[in-house]
């Protein structure tokens, strides 16, 4: 039939406005899922959602569209990217119900990520410094992120300079949270973070001037990260691919959740977001992807409902494969030998 | 004797014939043995119904005693005009349709893999797969006949006569609300050119033929209208009913309202996502993919939709066993499906909680929907690759 044929047409019928040039059906799908992820978002609220959150949270799903354009150069992966994170559960839980700062956050580092650049374009590693220096200094749940730019430094990203300033960012505000928190006398070694601590007893030893496990908690964090970086500096000064920088952020940070105490629900709202941009540069990885996703949410569902309905620790122990497999392929990026067998294509 | 018996089974397929019988009586001999059973849903909702049938005659259908579908009733005025019990003759009823059903499964795989053997197993399957013996024989549930009629349209469609199979589809939409279940495959298919537009007239049109008689019976056209939104809005104490969903994972006794908005939504989003991936794929729309696309959103809407009850996976089953005929690999996904499945009948039949939590059954239904994902993702390599594929399926080494 006429209208058939017509319709069918217009679906993949190319349009131009200014530069942007884009099927019918991208532009439908990009109009359709932001109506649907504002739509997401108002059960939660008796008015309209918060403008702020809402608008960061678009703009973080946009910004990440960009990111993932330059880095795959495909234009469907950059529209599925910016569909996925508008209606990313974890993100309207951290914005829109939690009116959590963890989505500004995020939207900065991701930002920040597309300051260092892609693989075979200059980057603005000054830019980069600045805000995820800023970051550093914001919150302690970034801390992680520190020992990736260590190794960034080592693969001739960042400049010695640049790296001394996030260290010092990132050292001072680390030094000054736990100087507070290890003092203040918290009767939970994490709040909703399904880490560690959920395996081995999230419950605090009282009656101590400090707390002893999540002290050596932080010790080991800090010790077995500084091992990691040692261990990833091994390798030649080679360049990363937009998805190993990625995974390299993914284990720093998760590595560093896992281990710290006093982390709460909103550590995973980065990792929720980097993860779904890591699906969209390395799709066979969906995998992680889709864990995290599900260990992130658990958090914040724990923190909703008072209690879990699966037991915390196995998403904890799901968050440690994770991080396992992504330590064993940073190893391989960095050392360029093949540990994990491929399947075949 | 030996020798001639031998000979005679071979000749003809006589062998096939015999074991076809014998299922056939064994399915029926089981479905006898437990139909004194009487479910919860018998003496709430269909007694009664029945017997306000039976005092008001088909002026009954007036009065909004019913939620369901108003074919549903239909066949209900119809049981209440038969001389015998009522529950035996609709438990006999739905019966005769399971057999009908596995008949429809048999000849899709035969469609569709051109193997007598297989067809025969998965009549055999289907007759014998415990959720469906229970839907029907004990719990004096009515899935089949949606299912059914959802499997016919399969077959026309399979077949390109996309009227006949639109038309299935669209008495099956009028029966059951839970056909839209699969509905985004037939979009595909309209983006595929399999179906046009002018198909999907029959949704309204099958629907409207369907509430015309309770319309004619006296009860206002609007609330016939509404009949579906009513029952979506029913239900509202959990986000799962015994279901293996996500809802059992995150949660499903907590933002009860705000869940069920955010849940409609968030899946709505996914299936554009989907969609539009799906669109772009450069594939030929064999018989295999059309299978797999139904089964795929089938699984997919299910997981993330709030308020499924244990009993919606019943046409997934049947989709999933016609795939596992089709890819022998994937046959393990329809074995661990119909684990999944049964637990939620076990708990409503015998007021026990499962052994197997349901948190755990949801991460089962996510691996399977992650399995039959991928089998989308890479079908059109798969494609490219189907003959060795397929050696290697039946044991074959290509040379």
């Amino acid at each position: 039939m006429k209208i058939d044929k017509l319709l069918r047409e217009l679906l993949f019928r190319k349009f131009t406005i200014g530069f942007l040039q884009f099927d019918f059906l991208e532009g439908l799908l990009a109009v359709c899922v932001t109506g649907v992820g504002f739509l997401l978002r108002t059960p939660f609220e008796t008015g309209l959602p918060p403008f702020l959150y809402l608008l960061a949270e678009w703009y973080l799903a946009f910004v990440s569209a960009v990111y993932v354009r330059r880095a795959t150069r495909s234009k469907k992966r950059a529209l599925v990217t910016y569909a996925v994170l508008v209606i990313l559960p974890c993100l309207a839980a951290e914005g829109t119900i939690l009116r959590g700062d963890a989505c500004l956050g995020a939207l900065l580092f991701v930002c920040a990520l597309l300051f260092l650049g892609t693989e075979g374009e200059e980057g603005r590693p000054w830019l980069f410094t600045i805000v995820a220096g800023g970051l550093l200094l914001w919150s302690v749940r970034y801390t992680g992120l520190l020992f990736a730019c260590a190794v960034l430094w080592q693969k001739r990203r960042l400049k010695i300079g640049q790296l001394l300033l996030l260290l010092a960012a990132g050292g001072a505000r680390f030094a000054y949270t736990y100087r507070l928190w290890l003092h203040a006398g918290y009767t939970l070694a994490t709040f909703h973070w399904p880490n560690i601590y959920e395996i081995i007893g999230r419950e605090t030893v009282q009656g101590q001037l400090v707390d002893p496990v999540a002290l050596v908690g932080l010790f080991t964090a800090l010790g077995l990260l500084m091992i990691f970086l040692w261990l990833f500096s091994q390798g030649e000064e080679e360049q990363l691919t937009p998805a190993a920088v990625l995974r390299l952020f993914l284990f720093f940070g998760l590595a560093a959740g896992f281990l710290l105490p006093y982390m709460d629900q909103s550590y995973g709202c980065l990792f929720g977001v980097l993860s779904a941009l890591y699906v969209m540069l390395a799709p066979r990885e969906f995998l992680v992807g889709i864990a995290l996703q599900f260990v992130v949410y658990a958090g914040y569902q724990e923190g909703f409902r008072g209690s879990s309905m699966m037991p915390m620790a196995l998403f904890a122990a799901l968050q440690l494969l994770v991080i396992c497999w992504l330590g064993v392929r940073v190893l391989e990026d960095v050392t360029g030998v093949k540990i994990v067998c491929r399947q075949r294509s | 004797m030996d020798t001639y018996v031998r000979e005679w089974l071979k000749k003809d397929r006589h062998a096939e014939y015999i074991f076809l019988l014998a299922v056939t009586l064994l399915a029926v001999l089981v479905r006898v043995c437990v139909r004194s059973f009487i479910s919860d849903d018998w003496i709430i909702f269909w007694d009664d119904w029945l017997l306000q049938l039976k005092s008001k005659g088909f002026l009954g259908l007036s009065e909004d005693f019913y939620d369901y579908a108003p074919p549903i009733m239909y066949f209900l005025y119809l049981i209440t005009r038969l001389p015998m019990n009522y529950m035996t003759a609709y438990k006999g009823v739905c019966c005769l349709l399971d057999f009908a059903g596995a008949a429809m499964v048999g000849a899709l795989v035969l469609e569709c893999t051109k193997n007598r053997k297989r067809a025969v197993f998965a009549y055999s399957v289907f007759l014998f797969l415990p959720t469906v013996i229970l839907n029907a024989a004990v719990w004096c549930q009515c899935d089949m006949i949606y299912t059914l009629l959802i499997l016919i349209s399969m077959y026309f469609l399979l077949k390109d006569r996309p009227w006949p199979g639109m038309w299935f589809y669209g008495a099956a939409f009028s029966v059951k609300l839970q056909t839209l279940f699969i509905f985004p495959f037939l979009v595909i298919l309209w983006v595929r050119k399999k179906v046009d537009l002018k198909h999907f007239v029959t949704i309204p049109v099958m629907y409207f033929l369907g509430i015309l008689p309770a319309w004619l019976a006296g009860r206002p056209f609007s609330e016939l209208l509404d009949i579906y939104i009513a029952q979506g809005g029913q239900d509202r104490w959990s986000l799962s009913i015994k279901f293996p969903n996500i809802y059992q994972i995150i949660g499903n006794d907590y933002f009860l309202d705000e869940y069920m908005g955010a849940g409609m939504y968030l899946i709505l989003g996914i299936l554009m996502i989907v969609m539009f991936w799906i669109a772009y794929q450069r594939v030929r729309v064999t018989r295999e993919y059309v299978i797999l696309l139904a089964l795929f959103f089938g699984i997919l809407t299910t997981y993330f939709l709030p308020h499924m009850h244990e009993r919606y996976l019943y046409l997934t089953d049947a989709f999933l066993l016609i795939y596992g005929m089709m890819r022998l690999r994937r046959f393990p996904l329809f074995v661990t499906a119909a684990f999944t499945g049964i637990m939620g009948y076990s708990q409503y039949l015998t007021k026990q909680t499962p052994p197997v939590p349901y948190g755990v059954l949801a991460i089962l239904q996510l691996g399977i929907l992650i399995v039959l994902g991928l089998d989308l993702y890479w079908f059109p390599m798969y494609e490219g690759d189907r003959q060795k594929l397929d050696d290697e399926e039946e044991g074959r080494i290509p040379g």
